[in-house]
């Protein structure tokens, strides 16, 4: 039983290592990937310190805190929205989907390993990128050390994980039907830059206009884990928000599931 | 037929496969920006019978080649035995499995190897793509050491185990893919187009090897392959398919005693002869002094190949089969 499970956990850590191996096989891109990330938030900084240079209060906000929300939604993006999954609709539509298909692998799970792979390698090195640039902007932060709220973040960001897992595997498989999914996948993000609350926080917004976003994925990717750690949440918007969150993963987790066993039944194998 | 049951009782059957049909609808395109723009609203689909009705048992440790032209059905029909295609109707058993459960303990017995696109990962050295699917098929670390080595040394691709897949040669890559589909021993060993692609030599290479991996391993092999030197040099038994159908099964002497109508005497002349006397013993296909190739009826080769020593200036004679590529074409032209 015991040796089941650990050469089950070998068989997904192997690709994990691969995927990190993969990753830095092209050291140029690698490097200008991090700084495209770098770039990303010392854009965001400069911004809201140029802002709170005319006011001292900006949307509710004062600059230590919206400072802390971007550290912190960037660390958030960073660990959530940094996936492999997105070759997914590529797997599909070259036929190397077959490759997967013949061997003793769980095609989830598979890709998942890859999309934990690209969080931790994404993670870590965003450390040491944040790190630096606290020392060099020495913002005013304030970030909460409860053990508590650290505990809640991550299972916050745990589901976002996999939350976003399970969108772009609902991208991917409509690969199964359309050949280019690269038109709606594109809305989707752009949709999702502006309301998951990767650049600010969606409270900034009219409360009307929140509210209905509550009813949305979107929030629960990367605000609401933010003001998780934040501490900005009561204990019923925290109970709430998880139960959203919850059930976003059920109803996504449920329908690729089924997308993925209907599309199998009909797959060609194509380009093969 | 007799002959075939006979064998299939008298060995263990390793798959069996009884009026398997896959039909597949393929959408129409009307041509131009009208037929795009139709196509927006309202799409044409035809059905195509990639495999119809084909049935065939093959037992373990047979290497039987699968020949057809592009499109008769053979991938179709790999592809279905291999469960990545659910079939339309019929039957399929593979080493006891029903292919399309997808089951591991059957998944870690077979493997499937397509020449045309490869499993490795690309921007990693093949060791790296060993070592996963070490992992992957859980071959216990003795077994894989074994069994990685024996192959590293068959296929001569020491020295390359450890450059990225993208830097290796076609031939290099292809030995590379295939100790990666071997790693775990399958039993059963589907190659569709093992040696496209590749040089003479190599194909020469592939085609030792993938004998000797059915005679030390008794692996059951299903080979597809355009080169009929593939066939010829490794299958005993052949499957030909067109359009869906299967048109023989059979051993491949069996298509040439069927389908060779003709030998070819190949001749070298020590004079210089006339047309005329050659063309008195069969058809000339080429003559140019001193050599010629005479096309004569397969029955009667010997006694015209004996007239033709006793009557012309003949310094070397041979009698050959018709090129087994011309044989399969005439089999696919008179089953039409």
């Amino acid at each position: 039983m015991f040796s089941k499970l650990q050469n089950k956990l070998n068989k997904y850590a192997r690709v994990v290592s691969a995927t990190w191996m993969n990753g830095f096989a092209y050291p140029l891109s690698f490097w200008m990937w991090r700084l495209r990330q770098v770039m990303s938030i010392v854009i965001a900084i400069s911004l809201w310190q140029s802002i709170f240079a005319a006011s001292s209060n900006v949307f509710g906000y004062d600059q230590a805190h919206m400072l802390t929300y971007i550290f912190i939604s960037n660390i958030a993006g960073f660990i959530v929205l940094s996936s492999r999954t997105i070759e997914v609709p590529d797997v599909i539509t070259s036929g190397d989907l077959s490759l997967y298909l013949l061997k003793p692998v769980h095609f989830f799970v598979y890709w998942f390993s890859r999309d934990i792979a690209n969080k931790a390698q994404n993670a870590i090195f965003s450390c040491v990128e944040l790190f630096t640039l606290f020392l060099i902007y020495r913002p005013q932060l304030a970030i909460s050390t409860h053990i508590h709220t650290i505990l809640l973040a991550f299972f916050a960001i745990g589901g976002g994980v996999l939350l976003y897992f399970f969108i772009n595997m609902l991208f991917g498989f409509m690969a199964f039907w359309v050949p280019d999914v690269w038109a709606p996948r594109f809305l989707f993000f752009i949709i999702m830059f502006f309301l998951s609350g990767s650049t600010f926080p969606l409270d900034i917004y009219p409360k009307q206009l929140v509210d209905v976003l509550s009813y949305t994925p979107f929030p629960y990717l990367i605000f609401f884990p933010a003001k998780v750690w934040l501490e900005q949440l009561s204990f019923s918007q925290i109970v709430t928000g998880f139960g959203a969150l919850l059930g976003w993963i059920l109803a996504f987790g449920i329908l690729t599931s089924w997308m993925w066993s209907r599309a199998i039944k009909g797959y060609g194998a194509d380009g093969r | 037929m007799i002959k075939w049951a006979f064998r299939s009782i008298m060995n263990e059957l390793v798959i069996s496969v009884q009026h398997l049909t896959k039909h597949y609808k393929v959408y129409k395109k009307q041509p131009g920006l009208g037929g795009s723009l139709k196509a927006l609203f309202s799409r044409t689909y035809e059905t195509i019978k990639a495999v119809d009705d084909v049935s065939f048992d093959i037992a373990q440790g047979e290497l039987i080649g699968f020949i057809g032209p592009n499109g008769a059905g053979k991938t179709t029909t790999l592809k279905v035995l291999s469960g990545l295609l659910y079939p339309t109707s019929g039957s399929v058993s593979v080493l006891g499995f029903n292919p399309w459960d997808r089951k591991a303990a059957f998944q870690k017995q077979f493997s499937l190897v397509m020449g045309q696109k490869n499993q490795l990962w690309w921007d990693l050295p093949a060791i790296e793509s060993f070592l996963l699917n070490k992992a992957i098929y859980e071959i216990p670390e003795k077994q894989f050491q074994e069994t990685l080595d024996k192959l590293v040394d068959l296929l001569d691709v020491r020295d390359v185990l450890n450059v990225q897949v993208r830097k290796l040669s076609l031939g290099q890559r292809m030995k590379c893919e295939l100790i990666a589909a071997l790693l775990h021993n399958p039993k059963v060993l589907f190659l569709d187009e093992p040696t496209i692609g590749l040089d003479v030599m190599m194909q020469k290479v592939m085609r030792d090897f993938i004998k000797s991996y059915n005679k030390e391993f008794g692996a059951t092999i299903i080979l597809t392959s355009h080169y009929m030197e593939d066939v010829k040099e490794l299958c005993k038994r052949v499957v030909i398919i067109d359009h869906g159908k299967k048109l023989f099964d059979g051993e491949l002497q069996g298509i040439i005693d069927k389908h060779a109508r003709n030998r070819i005497l190949s001749i070298v002349l020590s004079e210089d002869v006339p047309r005329k006397k050659l063309e008195a013993i069969g058809e000339i296909k080429s003559y140019e002094h001193p050599q010629a190739t005479i096309l004569v009826p397969r029955k009667e080769a010997s006694e015209r190949a004996a007239k033709l020593l006793q009557t012309l200036p003949v310094a070397d004679i041979t009698i050959e089969e018709p090129p087994i590529e011309a044989i399969i074409r005439d089999v696919f032209q008179t089953t039409k």
